[in-house]
């Protein structure tokens, strides 16, 4: 069960603020993890990932922004099973999800001012493909 | 009634926290476990709604000194999960939680319904 329609009205400012905040979050960790500097915090790097993605799932569910928070359940699976050890090819896995963030913040730009997200079903599959290796 | 929110998501912190004082419920709300074991220590809610993902220290760790202290036989824990946390719920159960909730799909009067249940016992 979602929302009532007066409670998303009411939620969608602060649902917008805290989403972009995870979202910069992410996009952050994901370059930093791309990048190979700071070694000595991946795993830190890791595990902040994979709360974001926790948290910026339950919230867009709870919204109805079901794609969202599909992309995220991905994320938070796949550095759930890794938050403790190296990411299995990480060139590739790191630039699938660094997509996932982009397209992600374009759907949050969607819901700011058409009150939609966008589809995600492309971003979603590639996702699934390349994060379950 | 009160209830110690541990919770470190402001938009659920917010979103709760505005439903429960609605309904003439009075809400703490803490914003990760250490926090949430400082305001513990201070009073002692009815009911602890316990998100179990956050930093310093997790729903988990809250739940292991719960133990430790003896708390967790004189304040019942509702888990505040979501999707794919079925284990986790499982583990939360074995330390000692009383329940769960999915804060995901919003059934205001269910959460409500669960709270008072366990206040009363």
């Amino acid at each position: 069960m979602v929302m009532k329609q007066e409670d998303i009205a009411r939620y969608k400012k602060l649902y917008l603020q805290t989403a972009r905040e995870y979202m910069t979050k992410l996009d952050e960790n994901v370059s930093l993890l791309l990048s190979g500097e700071a070694q000595d915090m991946q795993q830190d790097l890791r595990e902040e990932i994979h709360r974001g993605a926790h948290s910026l799932k339950s919230q867009s569910i709870l919204m109805g922004y079901t794609s969202i928070g599909e992309v995220c359940a991905i994320i938070e699976r796949f550095f759930e099973k890794n938050k403790e050890k190296e990411l299995p090819s990480p060139q590739e896995t790191l630039k699938a999800v660094d997509a996932g963030v982009k397209k992600m913040i374009t759907s949050l730009n969607e819901i700011e001012q058409h009150d939609q997200e966008i589809d995600l079903a492309t971003e979603i599959t590639q996702l699934q493909k390349i994060l379950t290796l | 009634m009160r209830v110690l929110l541990i919770e470190d998501d402001k938009f659920f912190q917010d979103f709760y926290a505005f439903k429960l004082r609605e309904k003439n419920v009075e809400v703490e709300v803490a914003s990760n476990g250490e926090e949430g074991l400082q305001k513990l220590s201070e009073k002692l809610p009815d009911v602890i709604l316990l998100d179990l993902i956050m930093p310093k220290k997790d729903g988990f760790e809250v739940l292991q000194a719960m133990t430790a202290n003896g708390l967790i036989e004189k304040v019942p824990v509702l888990v505040f999960s979501t999707l794919g946390q079925e284990k986790d719920v499982t583990k939360a159960t074995q330390l000692g939680a009383k329940g769960y909730v999915n804060k995901s799909f919003f059934d205001f009067d269910r959460l409500l319904e669960k709270i008072v249940e366990l206040s009363q016992k």
